[in-house]
């Protein structure tokens, strides 16, 4: 049985996929259905196991859908040389995250979850999701940059407007 | 006011929670669950045994044709595996990264290599022009792509790959310091012109026909 703060956890999770906490729960519910019939014993490989359907069917939805391109989730970019705390130094303005969270896709609102609200380093991400650590060293460098760029591209605009 | 990304991604994330009624209808799925008589759940076992077993057998024959495969691509001279991954990359030609014209962009943005990407003297007098690059990787060592054009205007693309020259790993290539001249790898309908120079090793994925990698 899993406790009320894992079931948050999941279901947040679903939230970071789907922005929408309606499918963040059809999606939490069909994949704890499915973990039912072998579920692990240990209760942290238990919430991996629960994500990772999570993930799968998700990713599963929005192919059929093709709502996002595939290279969205299949960036095979090999090894880059950047910290994986690269992410440490950037600054945002509460209010921005709404609009931030709306400009990512998907899989970038997940890494962002994993990183920021689960505290993973850049080999669990890999293992998490999947892939290499240099991939996800490769899609945290992005990331940032496309963060910045969106907040300075605000930044800009509210300047201009206030001009 | 503007506060660290992994709080502000938190305090985001916090806000979102299941109902009171959400939580009651996952906590009594859960329990049912547990409810459930044993022989049920052992019978729905076999047969999820019997379902896993086809599928392990199907995945070892997968794997052993992927490790056939591989051991083939193994066994290729090293050269032959650089051209056909960076063949493979300038096919893709998946969107870069940064977009400048010129070396110093280049070197500034790709400032977290173990190297500083170079102007090569075979490529000055071939009229392409940089059109930026992208990270990438040649047989797992970080590199550099950089994309240039054949004509002012445009024209067709040609990829141009540096990384660190490692000859452990590489082993011997042919290096311009030596007034050798690069090895050309047909791969995948493209021509790779492959050498070292200035301490680096470089690959120009190009169309046939479209000019060499060549000292004038």
């Amino acid at each position: 049985m899993l406790d009320r703060d894992t079931l948050n956890r999941l279901f947040r999770y679903g939230c970071s996929l789907t922005r929408n906490e309606q499918s963040s729960y059809d999606l939490l519910q069909d994949a704890l259905e499915a973990s039912l019939r072998k579920a692990p014993r240990d209760p942290e490989a238990t919430v991996q196991y629960i994500r990772s359907i999570m993930r799968n069917r998700f990713i599963d939805q929005y192919r059929r859908s093709q709502r996002f391109p595939e290279s969205d989730l299949d960036d095979t970019n090999e090894p880059v040389p950047i910290d994986s705390r690269m992410l440490e130094d950037v600054v945002i303005a509460q209010h921005d995250v709404e609009t931030m969270m709306a400009r990512l896709q998907p899989m970038e609102r997940e890494l962002l979850f994993l990183w920021a609200v689960e505290g993973y380093t850049a080999r669990e991400l890999a293992e998490q999701t999947g892939t290499s650590r240099g991939t996800i060293l490769s899609r945290l460098h992005r990331l940032k940059q496309k963060i910045i760029r969106h907040t300075q591209a605000d930044e800009r605009r509210t300047e201009g407007g206030a001009a | 006011m503007d506060r660290p990304l992994k709080q502000v991604v938190r305090d985001h994330f916090d806000r979102h929670q299941l109902s009171a009624q959400q939580f009651e209808r996952l906590e009594s799925m859960m329990a049912d669950h547990a409810q459930q008589p044993e022989n049920d759940r052992s019978s729905q076992s076999r047969r999820h045994a019997l379902r896993w077993s086809v599928a392990i057998a199907a995945t070892m024959l997968i794997a052993l044709t992927a490790v056939l495969q591989t051991s083939w691509l193994d066994s290729r001279p090293m050269s032959e595996r650089i051209a056909l991954e960076v063949a493979r990359n300038h096919i893709n030609l998946k969107p870069m990264d940064v977009t400048t014209g010129s070396m110093t962009g280049i070197r500034q943005y790709f400032s977290d290599l173990e190297f500083v990407p170079v102007e090569s003297a075979l490529l000055a007098t071939n009229g392409l022009k940089l059109m930026g690059g992208r990270y990438c990787s040649i047989q797992s060592v970080p590199a550099a792509q950089l994309r240039m054009a054949s004509a002012p205007d445009g024209g067709a693309v040609q990829t141009f790959y540096q990384t660190e020259y490692r000859e452990d790993m590489f082993g011997p290539l042919p290096a311009l310091e030596r007034g050798e001249t690069p090895l050309t790898v047909s791969v995948k309908g493209l021509d790779v012109d492959i050498w070292v120079e200035k301490g680096l090793l470089l690959a120009l994925a190009r169309e046939p026909g479209s000019p060499a990698a060549r000292q004038e």
